[in-house]
């Protein structure tokens, strides 16, 4: 893993700008600050008017697992593509992979309904997904090890995506969040994915055999896959005014 | 005799040699770039950050033919060389805004001068 914020590879960023690229962001940690309560995610006003900004000189992406409809609730613009859910909304699933996700939803909630969670442990609903949040646990290991232990006996089973004191639950069969990004590079015709994230779903992203695609992680963690790493989330705004600045002086120079 | 000559594949490649060796001393006086750095360029503006073996499949040529083209074009400024962060035995091969500069302002020569090539080993 090399620091995006180094010479090399900055050299290598800035030469995303000359061709088709598309430029995804995950949302919680890497757009938004990780909270304690997921529903009091937000973007700042200085990091939401950046994306604004870029997404109005290049196709810009946020692909998240939580929901579209929640995701639109929390920018003040609407980005040209909105992936959720992992990559189940906002691409072209089928209504029957739709149904089929509702349904398989439908019957976790049911069952995990009966089931006594410590107290702080949180299940969102996201229609085609489920998370299980467990930060606001006071006996953190505990939790997990008993949503764990729960999350195996459901049916249908689900494919389990760990994220940070978080389970998502996805219906066997759903894509992630890597195939979701070369979907949608494919879909709209770019050459290339820049994609930047900092939970271990958006590992679905990094581990992409495909040199098509620069991964870049927030904070550095050895057992990643990305290929690049910033430091933490504060420096996101750093980067957008990075993109914004390569990018307008392509724009400038075609004007001359 | 002459027609005969003129007929003969292996004159026509020659011709087309002598032709193209011309265009590429051309190019590299007026745009200080030969017509392999020029190709290389061109494919490398969609392909940041790519390896050796992933540019030189992507030209059509052997990577180790590739060596010589690569320094020369990293002296001129008009690619940068890193190191891949999850390999460090391959390289990160990316245009710098040089080189893409070159390339932006080279095209409409470059294809002027080939079509020019095309039409006359055409007529000849």
């Amino acid at each position: 893993m090399n620091p995006l914020f180094s010479t090399s590879s900055l050299m290598i960023l800035e030469s995303l700008s000359f061709t088709q690229t598309l430029y995804a962001f995950d949302f919680d940690g890497t757009l938004s600050r990780i909270v304690r309560m997921p529903g009091e995610a937000k973007v700042s006003s200085k990091t939401d008017d950046l994306l604004k900004e870029l997404a109005g000189l290049v196709p810009v992406a946020v692909v998240s697992g939580r929901s579209i409809h929640d995701l639109r609730e929390r920018l003040s613009f609407q980005p040209p593509y909105l992936v959720g859910n992992h990559g189940l909304e906002g691409l072209d699933a089928t209504n029957d992979a739709l149904a089929s996700a509702k349904s398989a939803c439908d019957k976790w909630k049911k069952a995990l309904n009966g089931v006594r969670f410590d107290t702080g442990v949180e299940i969102e609903d996201k229609v085609y997904s489920l998370s299980v949040h467990y930060r606001r646990s006071r006996k953190k290991k505990k939790s997990r090890e008993f949503i764990e232990q729960v999350i195996a006996q459901l049916q249908p089973a689900p494919r389990v995506i760990r994220g940070k004191s978080v389970f998502n639950l996805l219906p066997a069969g759903a894509p992630h969040k890597g195939i979701a990004v070369l979907e949608l590079m494919q879909k709209i015709g770019m050459k290339h994915v820049f994609y930047i994230g900092d939970d271990d779903t958006d590992e679905d992203v990094f581990s992409v055999a495909d040199s098509r695609v620069m991964s870049v992680r927030v904070g550095k963690k050895k057992s990643s896959h990305a290929r690049y790493f910033i430091k933490r989330q504060s420096e996101v705004n750093v980067l957008l005014k990075k993109l914004i600045r390569y990018q307008r002086s392509l724009n400038s120079e075609k004007r001359n | 005799m002459s027609a005969q000559k003129d007929h003969d594949p292996l004159f026509s490649l020659f011709k087309m040699g002598v032709s193209i060796h011309n265009l590429n001393k051309k190019t590299e006086k007026k745009l200080g770039l030969s017509l392999v750095q020029w190709c290389l360029l061109k494919r490398l503006i969609d392909l940041p950050a790519a390896s050796a073996s992933s540019l030189a499949s992507a030209v059509g040529v052997h990577p180790s033919t590739l060596t010589q083209t690569l320094r020369r074009l990293g002296r001129k400024g008009f690619i940068y060389v890193a190191e891949d962060p999850k390999d460090s035995r391959k390289k990160a091969i990316s245009i710098t805004r040089s080189g893409r500069d070159i390339l932006h302002t080279s095209t409409r020569d470059m294809v002027s001068w080939s079509k020019d090539l095309l039409v006359s080993v055409q007529n000849s």
